[in-house]
Order: structure tokens, then sequence, then C-alpha cells
């Protein structure tokens, strides 16, 4: 060993980008090709773009033998996603809206038989249940406009969403062409709830989609999670969610513009 | 028809999932959750909870920063770089009193760019390095350490230290000591690919 170049905090990083020179490769590759005990203990700590392919090619000498995902595991994982990652309109922000609801009529959650033309599977279901909606125009002062399928919004306002289930049931809503998971919820006794995130109303923001967007509310008496991904997965390959018994499934549709 | 999720490679599953296909999320979540969970139990003083909960907080954190994965084929080797970092953190946090933990809790924050895009024909270089290494181990308790962890692939670190009477920082440290070999050798190997083919080469090997 002729060369005594130790490495440096940030070589590793800057040879794996291509920012050093070949004579200065070759000599940390003399260099390291001994048993540098201190360089050793710099590349133990030190995170560079080599410690995710080394990892896969240790764990690939054995059997892959780490606990497969669970659906527990996974439902847990999609409600710390669900908060943050579509960017639910709450409090402040929906707080003018939601006291536009507050005392409302339920009519302003109109709800008209829109242009779905997939089943709506309810026929036979142990619990139906039936999703509204209203459509929160933003602005100084945010105004509320009756909900209805078929209806095109602008892609400032953003929607929110009234369930009305005819008894205890687990509810989900979906988001069928983007086969995102809008909201998960449960109803504990026949009667309308009001779409919450962390516990308050919530709106949900359209902006950054185009076109027609269908939101799908599927309901059963218990729907866990490989349940609702089976649903998840029939809508958005348009077909009608099938279960060991009828899903509750009531759709709305609106085009964003 | 859509194919499945779980047919698409990887590069094509991050695509989806950044259009919000909660299915293209939950194939990644499934295809690499044993992985992810090996890395962690490779911390012989986290224990199986913890374990889980570093694979929750690294998918957590993963698909919230989706977006800023460069090299969406390398999705496998940014995912165990996170699961490496939040077992890391999750273990400083713990040992607060040691000197250790200076060095554990410089936390690297996993971002796309961690992970080294290696055109061909270093991509699979790290994989013949690791085989190398392991053949060449000398007989002893690395050796079988290495082996119990990586080769029969069962047992986590903790169990690994339960059943040889160990310590359960001594299998961390083992472990730990021959993974900065391994990439010790792999960055030597990555430098002398790097520092061929100009002129002016010397008396390189
Ligand atoms: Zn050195």
């Amino acid at each position: 060993m002729s060369n005594m170049t130790h490495l440096e905090r940030g070589t590793a990083r800057r040879l794996l980008a291509g920012e050093l020179t070949a004579e200065q490769a070759r000599r940390i590759a003399d260099h390291l090709d001994g048993a540098c005990e201190r360089c050793e203990a710099l590349l133990a700590e030190e995170t560079c773009g080599l410690d995710g392919p080394v990892d896969r090619a240790l764990l690939a000498l054995g059997p892959a033998a780490g606990k497969p995902g669970n659906d527990l595991e996974w439902a847990r994982i999609r409600r710390q996603l669900g908060i943050r990652r579509r960017g639910w309109l709450v409090g402040l922000a929906a707080a003018a809206a939601v006291m536009l609801v507050a005392g409302v009529s339920l009519r302003i959650f109109q709800h008209d038989p829109g242009p779905w033309d997939g089943v709506k599977g309810s026929a036979g279901a142990p619990v139906t249940a039936r999703l509204r909606f209203s459509v929160v125009l933003p602005g100084a002062e945010p105004s509320l406009a009756r909900g209805a399928s078929g209806l095109t919004i602008p892609e400032e306002a953003s929607l929110l969403f009234r369930v009305e289930a005819s008894g205890p049931a687990d509810l989900a809503l979906l988001r069928v062409d983007g086969g995102e998971l809008v909201w998960q919820g449960r109803a504990t006794r026949a009667g309308a709830i009001d779409v919450e995130e962390q516990g308050r109303p919530a709106a949900y923001p359209l902006r950054g989609l185009r076109g027609r967007q269908r939101f799908a509310l599927v309901a059963a008496p218990s729907l866990g999670p490989a349940r609702l991904e089976a649903a998840r997965a029939a809508l958005a390959s348009g077909a009608v969610p099938e279960g060991p018994e009828p899903l509750s499934l009531d759709v709305v549709e609106v085009t964003v513009r | 028809m859509p194919e499945l999720p779980t047919e698409l490679d990887d590069a094509s599953l991050v695509a989806r999932a950044r259009l919000g296909d909660a299915g293209a999320l939950r194939a990644i979540y499934d295809r690499y959750r044993p992985l992810l969970q090996r890395v962690a139990s490779s911390f012989a003083e986290l224990d199986p909870d913890d374990a889980d909960d570093v694979v929750q907080e690294s998918f957590v954190r993963a698909f919230r920063n989706l977006g800023g994965l460069a090299a969406p084929e390398r999705l496998g080797a940014w995912l165990v770089t996170i699961a490496r970092n939040r077992s890391l953190t999750r273990l400083a946090r713990r040992k607060a009193r040691q000197e250790m933990q200076g060095e554990l809790s410089r936390e690297v924050e996993a971002r796309g760019d961690e992970v080294a895009e290696m055109p061909d024909p270093e991509a699979a270089l790290e994989l013949d390095v690791v085989r190398r290494i392991v053949a060449e181990l000398p007989e002893g308790p690395e050796k079988q350490t290495v082996h119990l962890f990586y080769v029969e692939g069962q047992l986590s670190a903790r169990e690994i230290a339960e059943r040889l009477g160990v310590g359960k920082s001594a299998i961390t440290m083992r472990l730990e000591r021959f993974r900065a070999r391994v990439k010790r050798r792999v960055l030597a190997e990555v430098a002398r690919l790097r520092g061929e083919g100009s002129p002016g080469r010397g008396d390189g090997r």
C-alpha cells in the first residue's frame, strides 16, 4: 500500500456522482483494496448511494424471510398517508364552508341519479348508504352550491361529503378513476355523517384533478382492508365489486374543469 | 383493462403510485415489506414491535416522498435505505447515553439521489462482491453470524443473540462491521471501474 489517502466525508458520494477524476478514482481503489479500518468506520456511519444496493445484495443471499404484508398494517399506513396526501382542507380552510352547512337542511346535499353507467349495487345489501355532496366555491366569502351528479365544477372548488346510512356500517369513499381511497369511516347507527378528518369536517380539494371524477361510497356492516381493496380494484376497472354479501354502492360523478 | 399492479415492474409501479393509485402503493408495500422487515431485524436492540414500527414509518415516509425518487427502477434500494435510516434513528433515540449516539443519530434523510444510479457494467457488481466476501469469510463468530442472518435468513439479529448466548449489541456490531467491509469492497470496485479507460493509467491492477 503506497497510498495512504483515507476517505473523507463525502468522498464516496462524489465518486458515485462521477465528480472525481479517473486518477482520483484509481487512488481510492488502490487504498480501499487494503483493509483500512478507518475508512470502514467512516463508511459504516456515512450514508451514500451504496447503502441500498449493498443491503439489497446482502439480503439477496438468503430467502426473503421477512414477515409479509398484512391488511391491518396497510390500513394504518393508508390512514397516515390519507390525511396528508390529498391535503384535505380541515379546520380554518373548511370552517367557513362548514358553518354554512351547519343547520342547512339536507337538501343542499342533493343527490340526483347521475350519468353513472355502472350498477349501483345496493340490492340485497344488508345496509345501504347514500352519498351526498355539496360544492364549496372559494373566495373572500366561500359559498356553497348544491351538489348534483353530473355537475361541471371549477378545480378551485372543493367538495363536502355527507353519508346517510341505513344502519351501522363501515364506510369507504373512493375516487374511482384514480383508485384513491379518499376517506374511511364508520356509521354507528342509522343517520347522516359528515366526512371528517382529524375529527373535524373536511373539504376535499379538486385541485390537480381534470375531467370526469367519480366518487363511490362503499358500505357494508364490516369492510376489511382486503374486501375494500377488492372493491377499489373492481371499480377502477369498471366492474361492480362483488363479495360474500352484497355491498352497498353509491356513485356520484362530476366533471372538473 | 389495466394490468394487475403485482405484475408491473418497479418503475411502472412508482409512476402509477405518483398518480395516486392506491393499488400501486399496496403492490409496492407487498413487494418490499419482507425485505424492509429484514433490514430492521438486523439490529438486535430492536424488538419485533420496533421492527414493525420501522417498517410502517418507512413506507409512510417513502410514499410521502415518492415524487423525489430520481431513479424509480431502484425503488427497492431506496426503500431499504430509508428502513435502515429509520432503524438507526430509533436506535439512537434509545441509546441516549452512549457515545454511539453521536454516530448513529446523524440521520441522513433518504432522498431520491441517495441511491446511486449505477450504469452497467456496475449494476450487478455489488451482488458479485457480496458473494465473494461471504465465500472468503474465515471460520469464526463473524462468519457464523453472517451465515445465520444473511445466508439462512430466518432469524432476526435478536434471535441470533439468544441462540448464540451473546449480547445483543455484539451481534449488531458484527453485522454492521461486516456490512462496512462489504461497502468498502464495493466502493473499491466502483472506483476501479471509474478509474479505467482513461489515459495515463499507472500501475493499477
Ligand atoms: Zn483509509
